[in-house]
């Protein structure tokens, strides 16, 4: 075994690999080389100091952001996630289909007349029959759109998330819903329509009244709505529902009012009334340590 | 769901395709609380969460460089681990599914990061070093290494590439066999042990001043 042989083999030796004949050429070559010696030696001694390293504390609270992003909607399943999750079934088992590709082909889904998108970007909430539109969808294809964008409707997002005061913000959303699931005696395909999104604010606008402005305003609107409060939030951006939690509980914490609108979420029951919910409770019971050890 | 998916939605480098056998793990200590979330109950996650972070938050330490950016991607490994962990189905221990999300989560944000790092970001990071110092050593021999040695070889770990660090430090700090890091990394058992016999070499160069033997060495 000569030198270069002693070098390709090293990390066998090391790992005790080497059978055992060939171990003992080895050991023979290490007696007569001290550079290959100190390298063996060396390279043994790696291992005991990253060892050595001394041990680090996770944060204190990781636990519990990670369950307070989860609560908040963080970890639910993307667009992309459900596009990749749905395709990745059609495909036979064990083979990859790369994202590019299945956005591809979503995409030329859409464009070749399965689904039409519209919607506005304006600043103000689009008219319905404006922004709708209809189109044939073949069958099958309204269940793909819900196992695609989930129940009970399209939401992605298409504005980029901000930091904008909540209520001013008028953002265009599409939305997806099944317009009729009769078949006509025609033999008329169901359709859906998509239409665009107006913001939280406008929703709950009352007739000849103008949108609730102030976090006492908001407050009214979740004791009185907490359904469809909880429901319109639950399609907001991740930072806008922790806005929205946070300003939320703060005020309900300073007012006394914690309890009774976690009550009145409670009541409505529904899952986005639970989770905004559970989500206010802790941000709540956060608020109200503040506050007391402010007093 | 195929295996490969998993990974995919997961943030999965092409560093990481898996090519373990789809054994089910029949011993897994966690098994029965994954059981449990997967029937949606999130106390039992949890309880995964803690039963892993200081492992996770350990190697991202030691792959990240620093603290914030280690805490940063423990986060985000486990929200990872939330939302696609639902299909894991047992073809290897849970603990092994969960290192290979965060160390696709380290390997992601790197890249995001870019390669270069400046000497003030180096520097930076050094200063901002020593919060993962013991409070007491853990034995004599640590209380002489001290905090100097902890900066050596932090150091010299993060001059090497992540395709280098990840497995050494898999392997020598955190103990896994070659098997399981090469499922983790997706690659072959053969890969694994020549990347870290060539890490362990540059780690040799750096660290030659810490090393017995050595002329002028601030040997422990």
């Amino acid at each position: 075994m000569n030198h270069k042989d002693v070098q390709n083999r090293m990390a066998d030796y090391l790992e005790g690999d080497l059978a055992l004949d060939k171990r003992a050429v080895f050991d023979a070559h290490l007696d007569g080389c001290a550079e290959c010696r100190a390298e063996a030696e060396e390279l043994r001694e790696i291992p005991n100091l990253l060892r050595k390293l001394p041990d680090v504390e996770p944060p204190p609270m990781l636990a519990a952001d990670v369950m307070r992003r989860i609560r908040l909607g963080e970890a639910t399943p993307t667009l992309g996630d459900r596009i990749r999750s749905l395709l990745s079934e059609l495909a036979s088992p064990g083979i990859a289909i790369p994202t590019g590709a299945m956005l591809a082909a979503f995409v030329l889904a859409l464009t070749s007349g399965q689904f039409q998108l519209s919607g506005t970007t304006s600043r103000e909430p689009a008219e319905l029959s404006s922004a709708q539109r209809l189109a044939p969808i073949p069958p099958g294809a309204a269940a793909l759109a819900r196992r695609v964008f989930g129940s009970p409707s399209l939401v992605p997002q298409l504005a980029r998330s901000g930091h904008a005061p909540v209520a001013s913000q008028r953002r265009a959303y599409f939305e997806l819903q099944p317009v009729s699931t009769e078949r006509r005696a025609g033999g008329a395909q169901p359709r859906v329509r998509i239409v665009a999104r107006p913001s939280l604010a406008s929703r709950f606008a009352g007739s000849g009244q103008s949108s609730p402005s102030s976090v006492d305003d908001w407050l009214a609107v979740v004791l009185q709505q907490p359904a469809e409060f909880a429901r319109r939030q639950a399609s907001l951006s991740l930072a806008e529902r922790e806005h929205w939690v946070r300003v939320l509980a703060l005020r309900a914490a300073e007012t006394g009012s914690t309890a009774a609108v976690i009550e009145a979420l409670q009541r409505r029951g529904g899952n986005a009334a639970r989770t905004f919910a559970n989500a206010f409770a802790a941000e709540a019971r956060l608020a109200s340590a503040q506050l007391a050890t402010s007093r | 769901m195929s295996y490969q998916m998993v990974e995919q939605g997961a943030g999965m480098s092409k560093l990481a395709r898996p090519i373990a056998a789809r054994q089910p793990v029949i011993d897994d200590p966690d098994s029965e609380l994954v059981a449990a979330w997967q029937a949606g109950d999130d106390d039992a996650f949890e309880q995964l969460v803690r039963r892993h972070e200081r492992r996770v938050f350990r190697l991202l330490m030691r792959m990240m460089g620093n603290r914030e950016e280690a805490e940063d991607v423990a986060q985000e490994t486990f929200i990872s681990l939330y939302r696609h962990g639902k299909r894991f189905r047992g073809e290897a221990r849970f603990s092994t599914f969960v290192y290979r999300v965060a160390a696709n989560a380290a390997l992601n944000r790197r890249r995001s990061l870019g390669r270069k790092r400046t000497r003030i970001e180096k520097l930076a990071t050094r200063q901002a070093a020593g919060d993962d110092l013991p409070q007491q050593p853990r034995d004599p021999e640590d209380s002489a290494l001290g905090q100097e040695f902890t900066r050596y070889v932090r150091d010299a770990l993060q001059t090497l590439s992540p395709s280098l660090r990840m497995p050494v430090v898999l392997y020598d700090i955190e103990g896994l066999a070659y098997g399981e890091i090469a499922g983790i990394l997706g690659v072959a058992e053969g890969t694994v042990k020549s990347r870290i016999h060539r890490a362990r070499r540059a780690l040799r160069e750096q660290l030659q001043g810490l090393l017995p033997g050595t002329s002028g060495g601030t040997s422990p």
